[in-house]
């Protein structure tokens, strides 16, 4: 095993994905910061506790996921097309690298949500026939690339894949 | 060959699904009467009307937004109302066309075409509904088309079903074999259900298994009503211990009895059961990975078990298949072998990294210590607990020891397990997609799991090789691709 391929160079993701991380924690994270609220009131209900502490605690929990989380989480993501393979990283505590064989694909979606065609971004997901990572997603890529990759995968996609 | 124009499903696809989502759609009204209280029957239909307007107003949108082209080489199916989704499925992966009609299809004259493509068995590409004529228009068109993509594969392979030879024994199991094989099965978990059934009887008609065991039971037995001796519960240890075994048989009876596995040129077809006759077959085109097992006590007297897994197509059974839950190891090799299969030289294997080691023990040994340490200081005595942790640390210590890989050819061998030992042969054809997986831990331990996927596996155990140096694991990687 001497001619070690090391992973590919990974491309981040558009920034639009960014924002619309950042959008998507937003209900969650209000929805935390309303809890603490009243978390902190039946604290003062019951123990006589003043209401403050929980709901700041919370809150800058519901801050640190809207405001810093999101971006940890799309700097993690990146994606590479080698000749034929196709390369997907991400996460922040576990870091997992993704290699789909381009001719194991058996088929291929372009999706795309409100929130990502606001910002001009759409997801690439690729299925295998396999298991543990029979769909796998990228999402964060501008329309055109997208639609590029799955133009590309599909000129890989030939016979049986098992 | 170029694409026609995208389509619609037929529109009245937009009554069936009214009609069929109608049960659904008026399942809120009984709760909303629940609120108003006051049963006004043409408040009701009037309330009924507009949700089932509604509803027809969603479906209709939803009618719009899904189109279906066929390409020059693909099936391109578009559908999503505010999330867009636009699917790829080529002719080459077509297996399949299935046409259905249910009742309601047919009142209106439709039907449900399904594209069967081979994955993970999802709703991959499913036409719901296009009229009869089209759905038929459409599964010629798909057919012959993937027929075309097929062809020059299909041609080389010399494919489609082998005529059914009569089948030559491969593997046998007599019932002395069988019984040996319960014995193997020990299993507390029927007790537990036989007791817990008993239990919920008591419940019904006061029957106590307590009183029950003091009363019919032997002098022991009433003694540990009496709460007396520790020899009783030594004995009723034993009598658990001996129902465990008998149970175990008699399931391995009712399951195993009559285990046979026949070759039959390109399949394997195996038949068992004492009153369930059960039958299975086993393509060995379709068969993704081999997987020998086997215990500790199993292993040292010399006996496995194989299982095959493979991904079903129409009709065949799917996922991991019993090839010989208890044979010797010649048995296993020979039944390797219409597989072109053998099981590895241990030479050709090597260790995973040391840092498994630690992981090992973060897992197995970190969290129980830390439990102990924290309960020993509010309650002293906790801290005997500490001796339970010693079999922990020893299997901790044994698994790198165990646990090895190697891609000595095309086939990825990976064994695992101190107690429980499992050999994993992957053709590396099969592998999917490989991930590399980096924990918080193995980032600070330099090391890497790499997880190949394989297709129709269960989600309980793959053959994952954890914890081997980065390098090693793109390296692993890279050989993966190489002789794909």
């Amino acid at each position: 095993m001497d001619s070690t391929p090391a992973p590919p160079a990974l491309t981040p993701l558009e920034p639009g994905q960014r924002r619309v991380m950042h959008v998507a924690a937003l209900i969650p994270s209000l929805l935390l910061t309303a809890g603490g609220f009243g978390l902190g009131m039946v604290l003062n209900d019951n123990l006589g506790w003043p209401w403050w502490p929980a709901f700041v605690v919370v809150g800058l929990v519901a801050l640190w996921s809207v405001a810093v989380a999101p971006r940890r989480r799309w700097q993690a993501w990146g994606w590479a097309l080698a000749e034929d393979e196709l390369h997907v990283g991400w996460g922040v505590w576990t870091e997992v690298h993704t290699i789909v064989p381009l001719a194991r694909v058996q088929h291929i979606d372009v999706a795309q949500g409100p929130l990502e065609r606001a910002f001009g971004v759409a997801r690439l997901i690729v299925h295998t026939a396999g298991t543990a990572h029979a769909t796998v997603v990228l999402p964060g890529i501008t329309r055109e690339t997208a639609e590029g990759l799955r133009d590309t995968i599909r000129q890989h996609i030939r016979g049986d894949p098992w | 060959m170029s694409g026609d124009a995208p389509r619609r499903l037929h529109p009245a696809t937009v009554l069936t699904s009214i009609i069929r989502g109608a049960p659904s759609t008026l399942l809120g009204l009984p709760a909303i009467l629940a609120v108003t209280s006051d049963f006004n029957l043409l408040y009701v239909i009037g309330l009924a009307i507009v949700a089932t307007l509604v509803a027809g107003f969603v479906r209709y949108l939803a009618w719009r937004r899904f189109t279906y082209a066929l390409t020059g080489d693909a099936v391109v199916i578009e559908s999503g109302l505010l999330s867009r989704n636009r699917r790829t499925i080529p002719f080459d992966r077509v297996q399949d066309v299935d046409i259905e009609q249910q009742l309601l299809a047919r009142i209106f004259g439709l039907a449900k075409v399904s594209l069967e493509t081979g994955g993970a068995g999802k709703d991959e590409g499913a036409l719901d509904s296009v009229s009869l004529a089209e759905a038929h228009r459409l599964r010629g068109v798909i057919r012959g088309r993937a027929a075309a993509a097929h062809h020059a594969e299909a041609a080389a392979a010399g494919e489609e079903a082998p005529a059914p030879v009569e089948g030559q024994v491969l593997f046998a199991m007599p019932f002395p074999r069988v019984l040996l094989w319960g014995l193997f099965n020990f299993s507390l978990v029927w007790l537990a259900v036989i007791f817990g059934a008993l239990q919920y009887v008591d419940d019904f008609v006061s029957f106590d298994v307590w009183d029950w065991l003091s009363e019919n039971g032997d002098a022991e037995a009433r003694e540990i009503a009496a709460g007396l001796a520790v020899g009783a519960w030594v004995s009723l240890a034993l009598l658990f211990a001996a129902l465990g075994v008998v149970a175990g048989v008699v399931r391995t009876v009712l399951r195993d009895f009559g285990f046979t596995l026949t070759d039959e040129g390109g399949r394997f077809r195996r038949v068992r059961g004492l009153v369930t006759h059960t039958e299975a077959v086993i393509a060995l085109k379709r068969v993704q990975l081999a997987l020998v097992e086997n215990g500790l006590v199993r292993r040292t007297l010399g006996w496995s078990g194989l299982k095959l897994q493979t991904l079903g197509g129409s009709g065949d059974a799917s996922g991991r298949q019993e090839a010989a839950p208890f044979a010797r190891d010649a048995e296993i090799d020979a039944l390797l072998a219409p597989l072109g299969w053998a099981r590895p030289d241990p030479a050709e294997l090597r260790q995973v990294s040391r840092g498994h080691v630690w992981r090992a023990l973060a897992r197995l040994v970190g969290l129980p210590l830390v439990a102990i340490l924290i309960g020993g200081i509010f309650l002293p005595p906790v801290l005997f607990a500490l001796t339970l942790l010693a079999p922990l640390l020893a299997v901790a210590m044994l698994r790198r020891r165990f646990h090895r890989y190697g891609l000595p050819g095309d086939r990825l061998f990976v064994q695992r397990g101190v107690l429980t030992r499992q050999m994993w042969i992957v053709p590396v054809r099969n592998v999917q997609a490989v991930s590399i997986r980096r924990s918080w831990l193995q980032r600070r331990l330099g090391t890497a799991s790499v997880l190949p996927d394989t297709a129709g596996a269960g989600v309980l155990s793959d053959p994952t090789v954890h914890d081997i140096r980065l390098g090693d694991a793109w390296a692993l990687a890279g050989e993966l691709r190489t002789r794909r």
